[in-house]
This record gives structure tokens, sequence and C-alpha cells, in this order.
């Protein structure tokens, strides 16, 4: 329970960080070593600098292509224009929070059918990456995707629709139980919370996606959120959230409301949103502290760190980020995770200086990584991406296996290649089978390797060292490319 | 000690306590020997309706009877909104509810159905729900998954306690469930290995063309499979699960796809529209008609003397209910200018249509096989059913909000059908719920415990006993439940 120390600061935490808070290093190496540059120059500083250096960005205001043109190729520009700034981006740290951002306010394009809504959300995601999170929840509240996703433009004076207002609280900000079990509000929360969000909606003009707020669409009745209810002991009595009659400015309830939301109180007196948001930050970026999702309770204590981060920097993310990294359980063997399919597509292109090939661009911005199960910018629903064990199914690591098969042959027509030879990775000094299989290893960060395991790569290599024949193209292309391929199906590779 | 990758996986389904097994699988087992317990039998479909399925749209009060609740559907479903007017349900109509006597009729699209139900292989579970209702679809769903209403057992789905049941002891690494979906559900959590794969055509072992062509296909194989058995015998949890679906797919994979081949191309016929399935007439280009041809080609290739695959259960969603806003009600378009317009103002009876073609077709398809007639049971469920009152504006946008009770059906095998003394009776069970005495929040009180319905197929499908299944289902003892269904004998 406490921040990661410079002795145990090396290469391979090094690594970790950068695996775990982007994509991996960028696939620049030292020919005489074989490590990863990038690697080495955060290996060589402390921890703090470490992580201050991946965080130390200014703010982005970029926004993907995107037009009011429907169509599953429109989409394609726009998913392989995300997908090719997590590869080739500067600040991959930045595209892994938009990355986790999209994951918790999951909007999917098979509704919001228009790249522009798409585009525009994707585009505040990145602005506020390491910013303010409660004034990102206000944000998304109005915004035109979410509010065309939950039915928010549909929700006006005396016919409520529910729909946005649960979300809100069960899976953008609060969660539907607290550490306790007990629940954090009552479907009365939700019908309330539907009232103060009346009034807001989105049209189309020039080309442009406009969200306004008209009053006569607005509820100005008085509302009561989170109020005890006769024969209830569980809602602390201090989270009522009392909207008057008339509250004016009308267009500012809904930031009232926020506002209101993040001041909860769980049956324990924690701050509910932020430990649902600590939670969440750990579970995307590392592990889930809490096994199971309802009752048992086992690593509290990272997670209200985590969430007094939260409350004494006013909900910054950057400050949050900062804090996860250095503490010494994000290192740790015990949390490590399944690396979703974008970590691994984005990751093994980038370390490998590969490109994302494909005979078309829905081949590579949506199919391939839709098979593995992660087509970005459609989650299967507002709940998204279970994540961990959950991407671990038959069909999905054969995906991965093809894909790694596919990258390591350099099949350009297919879904990728290594953009080079694959010759400029050996050592050309080396003369055992076991510096090949360790360079390899080396550069794509798989470490720990158990010795059969190992073993099995170099024997793949041949026989014995005089079966090596790296000035063999042949050889090259079968059993180098083919070792390549099996260290990308290794179980340790899929994990980080 | 080191296990092979094979002995792993027996040891792992070791683990939990081996029952007795019912007299199906012995008689099986004596019939061909080399069976697995898990490779033979009956089988069961389990059809997610995923979002909250708008039961009272599917299973619809066409008169009174003394619940009121035709009068009721009319005030707070209206037309132009979502209202399905009696008149249209006179094809369509079924039995009354059982404790109210008022008539009901399944979704005017849902002729397939209604013919199934007329020949007795159709039983309609009213007002089927669990207490204290969540109205979260992933709390609900976990709930309908793990058949744990308080959350507070095990985090293991109720199929998967029951495959560690059946195939408790099994003497080879088969695999006897698939979930037809590309991520795993809880419904399958367990000790027992389960596949999931929503495509046949997926299922291949990649090898690149170099590597086969130097001859060295095998040995590389080899090698990813030794890989995978070094992490099922060594490493940490994740690497474990990896490691053994690594190996299930190096393994099996293949013979999967051997034995399906011939289905496949029928698979890829029904995806281009150029084979309709089943039933003649509409092309059935909707994945849940993909779905159940695939599951229907695993059955196929897990028949005994043919049976490298030895699956029987299979999961199967079909999503869209979310029906927050622009559900639609019901128009007098013909059925086939519907079709070829995408039902415009009947989005939720375009789901009914769909779920209606699939669900026949498949059952057309079972019927003519000569080794699968007589051997299958489908179940339908959903995480919730939605708000009885319909909300916005009472037009073409509106829709309905999360509710709590919904209709279940069970498709199977009658009398004299049935390939074990288990059959379905046909019928209507359980009670609708009284559309005009709502709980506080405006949603329908259930009536029938969804664990019932688990318990007679648990118990009297898969032929597990009373005693386990009773622990199956968090020591739930459906047999002394008072508002039973008995629509399984």
């Amino acid at each position: 329970m406490a921040d990661i120390t410079p002795a145990d600061w090396n290469y391979q935490t090094a690594a970790h960080l950068l695996l775990r808070a982007g994509f991996g290093h960028s696939g620049r190496y030292k020919k005489s070593t074989g490590e990863a540059t990038q690697v080495r120059r955060l290996a060589n500083l402390t921890p703090e600098k470490a992580v201050a250096s991946l965080l130390t960005m200014g703010t982005s205001k970029v926004r993907g292509p995107g037009s009011l043109d429907t169509g599953d190729d429109k989409f394609a520009t726009l998913q392989l224009w995300w997908l090719n700034r997590m590869i080739t981006g500067l600040h991959p740290l930045r595209e892994k929070m938009v990355l986790f951002l999209h994951t918790h306010f999951a909007t999917a394009r098979s509704k919001v059918t228009k790249p522009l809504y798409m585009s525009t959300q994707n585009a505040l995601f990145r602005e506020l990456a390491l910013g303010d999170f409660r004034e990102l929840v206000k944000r998304v509240t109005v915004d035109a995707a979410m509010l065309w996703w939950l039915d928010g433009y549909l929700n006006k004076n005396g016919k409520p629709n529910e729909n946005y207002a649960r979300e809100l609280q069960e899976l953008f900000t609060l969660g539907v139980f607290d550490f306790n079990n007990q629940r954090n509000y009552a479907q009365k929360d939700v019908t309330e919370a539907a009232r103060v969000l009346t009034g807001w909606r989105f049209l189309e003009d020039k080309g442009k996606v406009v969200v306004e707020f008209r009053n006569t669409r607005h509820d100005h009745g008085e509302k009561f959120i989170y109020q005890s209810q006769a024969g209830e002991t569980t809602q602390n009595a201090a989270n009522l959230i009392h909207i008057v009659t008339n509250f004016t400015p009308p267009e500012n309830e809904y930031a009232a409301l926020v506002d209101g939301i993040f001041t909860h109180l769980d049956t324990e007196g924690q701050p509910t949103a932020a430990r649902f948001l600590a939670r969440k930050l750990w579970k995307f970026f590392a592990y889930d502290p809490v096994v199971t999702t309802d009752t048992a309770r086992t690593d509290l204590g990272v997670i209200d760190a985590l969430a007094n981060v939260l409350v004494t920097s006013n909900y910054s993310l950057g400050a949050a980020l900062n804090a996860m990294f250095l503490r010494e359980e994000f290192y740790a063997d015990a949390t490590r995770t399944v690396k979703g399919p974008t970590e691994f597509v984005v990751g093994s292109v980038r370390m490998l200086r590969g490109k994302l090939g494909g005979s078309t661009r829905e081949n590579v911005g949506q199919d391939l990584l839709a098979n593995m199960g992660q087509e970005l910018l459609n989650p299967p629903d507002v709940f998204s991406w279970r994540g961990n064990l959950s991407w671990i199914t038959t069909q999905t690591m054969l995906l991965r296996y093809n894909f790694a098969s596919d990258l390591a042959a350099g099949d350009k027509s297919r879904n990728s290649d290594v953009g080079h030879n694959v010759s400029s990775f050996l050592d050309p000094h080396a003369t055992t089978r076991a510096q090949v299989v360790d360079r390899f290893l080396t550069l794509l960060c798989v470490f720990d390797i158990d010795t059969a395991t190992r073993n099995e790569l170099i024997q793949w290599l041949g026989p014995d060292d005089s079966a090596l024949d790296l000035g063999n193209p042949d050889y090259v292309e079968t059993q180098v490319r083919g070792l390549l391929s099996l260290i990308l199906t290794l179980p340790l590779y899929h994990v980080h | 000690m080191r296990f092979t990758r094979r002995q792993f996986i027996k040891a792992s389904m070791a683990m939990s306590a081996a029952s007795a097994f019912p007299s199906i699988w012995w008689r099986a087992q004596e019939a061909a020997a080399t069976l697995d317990p898990c490779e033979t039998g009956v089988n069961l479909v389990i059809l997610h309706i995923e979002g909250g399925n708008d039961g009272i749209n599917m299973v619809i009060p066409k008169s009174d009877g003394t619940g009121h609740n035709r009068g009721e559907y009319d005030t707070v479903r209206t037309p132009g909104g979502i209202n399905i007017p009696a008149g249209s349900l006179a094809a369509t109509q079924i039995a009354n509810d059982p404790l109210h006597t008022g008539e009901l009729a399944l979704h005017p699209h849902m002729t397939g159905l209604k013919a199934l139900y007329d020949a007795g292989n159709l039983a309609v579970m009213c007002g089927v729900h669990y207490p204290n209702a969540n109205l979260s679809h992933d709390v609900s769903s976990n709930i309908w998954y793990r058949a744990d209403p308080g959350l507070v057992g095990p985090g293991s789905g109720w199929m998967g306690r029951t495959l560690d049941t059946l195939c408790a002891g099994g003497s080879s690494s088969a695999v006897p469930a698939v979930d037809t979906d590309g991520q795993m559900t809880p419904l399958f959590y367990g000790n027992t290995s389960v596949f999931a794969f929503d495509s046949l055509s997926d299922l291949v072992f990649p090898i690149s063309d170099a590597v086969k062509n130097a001859g060295l296909g095998t040995a590389y194989k080899d090698s990813f499979s030794n890989i995978c058995s070094n992490a099922v015998n060594g490493g940490a949890t994740f690497l474990k699960s990896i490691g053994a679906t690594g190996s299930a797919a190096a393994d099996k994979v293949d013979a999967y796809h051997t034995a399906n081949e011939a289905l496949a191309v029928n698979l890829n016929g029904l995806r281009n529209g150029t084979l309709p399935f089943g039933v003649p007439g509409v092309p059935q280009r909707f994945s849940l008609s993909r779905k159940l041809r695939t599951v229907f080609a695993l059955m196929k290739g897990a028949q005994p003397g043919n049976h490298p695959l030895g699956c029987r259960i299979f999961r199967v969603g079909i999503g869209g209910f979310d029906t927050h806003s622009d559900q639609g009600g019901y128009t007098s378009t013909p059925i086939n200018t519907k079709v070829q317009t995408s039902f415009p103002g009947e989005y939720h009876g375009m789901l009914m249509h769909q779920i209606d073609r699939a669900l026949s077709a498949f059952w057309a398809d079972v019927q003519a096989d000569a080794t699968l007639k007589g051997t299958t049971v489908i179940m339908t469920f959903s995480e919730f059913g939605r708000r009885v009152e319909e909300n916005g504006d009472h037009d073409q946008h509106s829709g309905t909000d999360h509710g709590t009770a919904a209709p279940q059906f069970v498709i199977g095998p009658k009398a004299g059908e049935s390939v074990i003394a288990s059959h379905i009776v046909g019928g209507v069970y359980g009670a609708y719920p009284e559309l005009d005495n709502l709980d506080e929040d405006g949603n329908m009180v259930f009536q029938l415990d969804f664990r019932h319905i688990y318990g007679e197929i648990i118990n009297r499908w898969l032929g597990v006993s009373a005693t386990t299944t009773k622990s199956i289902l968090g020591n739930y003892d459906y047999l002394t439940d008072p508002n039973s269904a008995n629509f399984l004998t």
C-alpha cells in the first residue's frame, strides 16, 4: 500500500507503465542491446519523473473526420483515423484516456449513425482527457451524440424519458450498489432526475450539429433527488438534491444535478462518485480491485486512496492517473490483466513499427477489431465492453492468432505488415537461438517467461544452434517470422 | 505433478462433486461406450432477448376478463403510440389468462409461434420475474444468468453449475456448450469449458503460408499447443484461461470446421439470402436466424457417431429491445411490404417478426432431421419487461422505460415426440399481471418465479436430480413453490 520506490524501478516496470498507460513503446530500439529506447529512457528516470513525462502535454482540440453522411465506410474513416493516432501519435496516453472515456460513456454508432456526432464526442473526450471529470459529465450530458444515444432529446415536460437519467447515475457516476451492497438510489430518483434533464435536444443546421435548450420543453417544477423514503434507512439525508420551482436559469438545472450527484455519500459515508470512478480507472488501466461485483470486498484501500485524490484535486483525471501510475500495486504481478483487442492490435503494430493494411477501410477500421470483440465507436450497449476475461473466447483468440500470423508474415493484403524486413530486428552477431528469441521477447516486452516456454521457442528455431541460418532468406521467412508469430500468440503476451 | 492439457481439463471438471447421472446419460454410455456424458442426449437452446423485452406487446391482453387488462392497456398504450389493436389479434389468440380469464394473444406477427402453440409445442409462461426487481440491464441480466435474485451466491451461472454437474466425471475434453456471441456471458461461468463464437467460418487455426509451404505446419501447431499447456500448468489465472482457450482452439477447431463444412455452406447461403431456411417464404438475413443456423449445424455435428464436437447447450442472443423511444405499434400494411421496407412504425413488431421467423424456421429444421427430432427444447428470457404505460407524447416516438415481469416461451417436443420420457405440455401458465394493480414505481407485480422455470428445465429436461437442482438454484425448491407451472412432465 505505497508508491513504487526508485529501487524497484527498472526497465521492466518502465515497459509495463508504457503498456498500461498507452499502447507500448514507440518501436525504436537500440541495435546493440535490442532495448527499446523509450523504455530505457523512462527506466533511467525516477518513477515520479517517468510518470510526469507521460502526463506532460497540452490540451488537444483535435477532432477526427466525420460528416453527417451515414454509412459503414464513413465510420471506417473515423475509426481508422483514431486507430492511427493511437499507433503513431505523440501522446498515446491521451488516446488511451480517450479510449477509457469512450468505454465509460459508451456510445455506439449502431444507433448514432452519423460520424459527425461521434467525432464530436470523441473530441470532447480528447479535450478533457486529463481534465475535470465533473465538468466532463456536464458536457457529456448535453452532448449531441449522448442526447441521441440515450434519448435525452425526447425527454420533455410531462413526458419524461428515463433512459439518460438512469445511466447517468448507474454507469457514469454512482453505480447501482455501493461497496456495502446497498442501493445508491431508488427508481424515484431516476424519475426525478429525468425531470431535471428535460428540455434538451439537438438539431442539424448547415452541416453542423447544434444542441439547444427549449424552455417550453423543460419541467420547471420542484424536484427532490435522493430524498429519504419512508421506511428506508440507507439514503444519507445530506444527499438530498432539492431543485426549487422555477429554478433559474433553467438551462443550468442539469449542472446543479451533476454537482449534487458528486456530493452523494454512500452508506459508509464515502464519496460515492469518486469511489465509483476510482474503481473504474483501476479496472481499465490495471485490474479490478473488487473481485466479484456485488458482495466481496477485497482491496478498498487502493480505491479509497484514488478516490481521495479525485476529491482533493476537484476530480482531475490527470491527478488521478498520476497517483495510480505511482502505486506499487500498478506494477504487481498479481494485478496482471488481459489486453483488450485494441491494446493487442495497436500495441503489436506500434512496437513492431508496422502498419495497418487491408483491402478496404472497413477491413481495418471495423472488421478486424469487431471480430475480436471491440469495434471502436460501437460498443455492444451502454454497459460497454465487459473486459478482462470476457475478451478470451475461442473465437476471439483465434482471430488474435490470425492477426499475429498476418502481422508476423508481413501479409499486407490481409490485416497488416511489419513495415520492413523482419531481419532488421535481428542482431547480426547473434550466434545462438536463445539470443534471437530473447531479442524478440525484449522488443515485445515479454518478461518472466517460464523456461519450458522459452525452450519451446528456441526449439522452433532448430534442433541446435548450428541450425541458425539468419543469412538465409528462406530461414528468415519461415523460422524467424514463425518465431515472431509464436511470440505474439504467447499467453503471456496477451496480458499486461 | 504435471498435467497434460487433456488431463487438466478433465481434472478441472472433476473438481465439482460428481452426483448420480440421470438415466439418459447412462443409456447413452452403454449404447456407445466411447461417448462422454457431455457428448450426447438432449439439447437446450436459451434465447436471451436483450435489452428488456416489452412482454405486454409480445403476449397481449385481447379482452378484459376479471383483470380489466384490455381496458387498462388501451388507456395507457394509445393508438398512434405503441398500442396493438384488439382487432388485429384474432389470428394469434391463445388460451385465456389462467387467473383472470381475460383473452390473450401473441403479437400479430407471431404466426409461426401460434402454429407451434396450436400443435402443442409452445408453453407460454406469464408474469415471470423475481422478488425485489432491479431495473438495471446489467444487474438484472446477472440475476437471470446466475439465478440469484439477491446476487449473494457464487458468481457462477446457473447453466455453468448445471454443466459442472452433468459433465462431472467426463472422460474427455468435451466442450458441452456454446455461447453464440463473441463474448462469454455469466450464464456459463463455472468449471466446465464452454466455447464462444458466432460464426463457424472463423473457426480455422491460422498458420502462415510460408510456414505451411515449408512443411512446418504441424511443428508450428505443436509448439503452439505446448506453450498453451505450459500456461495451463503453471500460469496465473488469466494465463491459465488463455492457455486453455488456446488449447481448445488448436485442438477442437479444425474438427468443428471439418465436421460442419457442408453446413457452413448452408450458413453462407443463408447469409447471402439465397437460402431461406426451415420454412419457405421470407428470406432470413437477420442475425438471429444466422445464429440459430449455426446452432443447428453444431447440433448436427454433435450427434452420436459423429461426436468430435459434443455441444448440447447453446445461448443465443437477439439485441435491440431497449425501446425507450420509437417503439412503434401496429400497422395494417401487408407483412411482405413491411419486410421490404423494414417495418416503418413497427420497430418492436419487426423484432417480434424476427423472433417468430427465426424460431419457427429453426424448429422446422430440427423436425426435418431424423436424429435431432424430439431432442431439443428452446427457452426464451429477457432481463426484465417494460413499464406498462408508454412514455412521451403518445405518438410514433413513444417508447417504454424499464419494467419488471414479462412472459417467457418454452418450445419443445410434446408427448410422443420426445426422445426421453419428459416432454412439453403446451398451454398458458402463471398469471397475467394486473395492469391496473402496479407497484409503487408503476411496474407489474410478478406472478411466477423465474427459478421455477429453470427448475423444471434442469430437473425434468436435463435430468439432474431434484436435490441437485435445488442446490444449483441456491436452495430454491421449485417443487414446493405454490405457483407451479408444470409445463414439462
